[in-house]
């Protein structure tokens, strides 16, 4: 779906030469695929994602939507057409409609999609993310934070992008809200939505519902691959500022001790089968 | 392009300029003011130039930096010169066209008026580009002190002022953050005609106001909870005290001052 090709962006600030925010990435995103992408702050996450979905034109290097290389076009957002959504960090703040229901049409309306269409894409929209009819009319502005994380993500739904981009989605939501806000990624992937790619900080969040991992370091990419290779190489992590899942860790202590589970627990329900099939012999 | 308004944000060096007391400073700033706007002839405009530059490289500010925060009034610039230039009236026409008539006297007129407002932004920026905000603050404090006698709020105007200063370049980064998140949703502010465009400002300007409200919230609150009351018996941090540069620069800008107005009335009786 989505190609990166040894990109590298370089923010024009006050530092002398700039500040390399990134340096020679590459990716490769297959149609189904999910991905999470991990690194340190700082580590140019944000600025990948705003490259992948055409805000930003990279320095040098080639983005390639289904074989089409978009840095060549004269706008790279327009040459996409909608077809990959990003949802930033905290979109909350970007809600700006008097009702709910405007504010998730914005973006089908800016596609050109005709009235009934942008409320039908709405609509579903908000069924997907949990919203009932009862937040319709609702001022965006009087709901909770975790509603309105939820009204903000079906703003890019309702775009029906084959590519999902997100930024942090989980960042300062409940427990429940977090599996829910995840739950729901696992549902859509598979419907318009082709494939998804986030952000996250929490390594259990990423071993959990990612199938790929991305670790960025200082503007480069260290490693990628299939989640349990890339959570396999906890020293790489480590220098990354990074670490395995808590689970994982919990393994390796137990290992350590001189027991014998096989490396490749990354979840609860991985953990609770190894340690329930040892103790009963 | 939103990140490059230096207005308001502190450059952080050691130089001459940084080390003097920010009353001096602003009263230097005042001084400056009153020369740029008497300049009417060449030996002047010579003197506030020199004046500005010398201020440039005692400041150790880079040239870069002043020069990118010219950027945002650069269009004002061209614009009023060339407002100046064709409709600038009087005798001696280079050539006509049209109703439009250029004039030895409005080319002049259209040269000073820019470089008076460049040296003006010059000159303001350079004092917020080599004082701290809170060193800024204290002073303008101190300036407003004796307006107290009068009822003057002159902590609370102080401290609003320099909350304002602060709030630039964090509102300026949220824009940034806002206008691409609605880029990301088919916002469009760069192609399309002028009602497009002003539609388009709908979605950046109420998430915007909506977050500096927000800010402004959390900031009262955060006063607050840390017992502000206000300037009544605040003693202050960082003491000002007038060192030898200081008086060394008010006796420069007396001295600029002076000749100013002796050569501007000299110039008139003449
Ligand atoms: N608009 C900008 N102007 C200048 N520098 C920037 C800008 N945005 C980011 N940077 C810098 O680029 C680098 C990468 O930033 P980026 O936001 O991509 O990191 P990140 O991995 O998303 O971090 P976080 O986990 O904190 O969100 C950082 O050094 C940052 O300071
Ligand atoms: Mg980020």
């Amino acid at each position: 779906m989505i190609e990166l090709e040894n990109i590298s962006y370089t923010y024009k600030d006050n530092s002398p030469g700039g500040n390399v925010a990134l340096d020679d990435v590459s990716l490769k995103v297959k149609e189904g695929e999910m991905w999470g992408i991990i690194g340190h702050t700082g580590s140019g996450k944000s600025t990948l994602l705003e490259i992948m979905s055409g805000l930003l034109r990279p320095n040098s290097g080639r983005v390639l939507f289904k074989g089409e290389d978009i840095t060549e076009a004269k706008s790279p957002i327009s040459a996409l057409k909608g077809k990959v959504g990003l949802v930033f960090q905290y979109p909350e703040h970007q809600l700006f409609e008097e009702s709910v229901i405007k504010d998730i049409s914005f973006g089908p309306k800016n596609m050109g999609c005709t009235e009934d269409e942008c409320i039908r894409r709405a609509r579903e929209a908000m069924r997907l993310v949990g919203l009932g009819e009862e937040f319709e009319n609702l001022s965006p502005f009087e709901i909770s934070g975790g509603e309105k994380r939820r009204v903000a993500i079906a703003g890019i739904l309702a775009m029906e992008p084959e590519v999902l981009i997100l930024d942090e989605p989980a960042a300062g939501l409940d427990p429940e809200g977090r599996d829910k806000l995840f739950d729901m990624l696992v549902k859509i992937k598979g419907t318009f939505c082709k494939s998804i790619i986030f952000v996250s900080h929490s390594m259990d969040d990423v071993a959990l519902y990612a199938d790929k991992v991305m670790v960025m370091n200082k503007g480069k990419c260290i490693t990628s691959g299939g989640v349990r290779e890339v959570f396999g190489e906890r020293e790489l992590l480590l220098e990354a500022g990074l670490d395995v899942p808590q689970v994982a860790r919990l393994i390796a202590q137990l290992n350590e001790k001189g027991h014998s589970f096989t490396d490749a627990v990354l979840t609860v329900e991985e953990a609770f089968r190894a340690i329930y099939d040892k103790l009963k012999g | 392009m939103l990140r490059d308004i230096t207005i308001g944000q502190y450059y952080n060096t050691k130089s001459f300029i940084h080390s003097l007391d920010p009353r001096c400073k602003i009263i230097s700033l005042a001084v400056m003011m009153v020369v740029i706007f008497m300049a009417s002839s060449l030996a002047e405009y010579a003197v506030a130039i020199t004046v500005t530059c010398l201020i440039i490289i005692l400041s150790k500010v880079e040239l870069s930096y002043i020069l990118k925060g010219m950027k945002p009034v650069w269009l004002l610039v061209v614009f009023t010169a060339l407002i100046n230039v064709f409709m600038g009236g009087g005798e001696r026409v280079i050539f006509s066209f049209f109703v439009l008539k250029v004039t030895e006297e409005s080319v002049y007129l259209a040269v000073s008026m820019m470089l008076r407002v460049i040296l003006l932004v010059t000159v303001s920026t350079l004092l917020t580009l080599t004082t701290s905000p809170t060193v800024l603050t204290t002073g303008i404090e101190k300036l407003l002190k004796p307006l107290e006698k009068v009822k003057f709020p002159s902590h609370e105007v102080a401290m609003m002022m320099s909350i304002a200063l602060r709030f630039i370049p964090t509102l300026t980064e949220e824009a940034d953050k806002i206008i691409k998140a609605q880029a990301a949703r088919g916002n469009d502010i760069e192609s399309g005609g002028m009602t497009k465009k002003i539609k388009g400002m709908i979605p950046l300007f109420v998430p915007l106001f909506v977050s500096a409200f927000r800010r402004a919230d959390d900031l009262a609150m955060a006063m607050e909870c840390r017992n502000y009351t206000g300037g009544v018996n605040r003693t202050s941090y960082k003491r000002l005290e007038y060192k030898k540069g200081d008086w060394i620069a008010y006796i420069f800008m007396g001295a600029l001052l002076a000749f100013t107005v002796i050569y501007h009335t000299v110039g008139f009786l003449l």
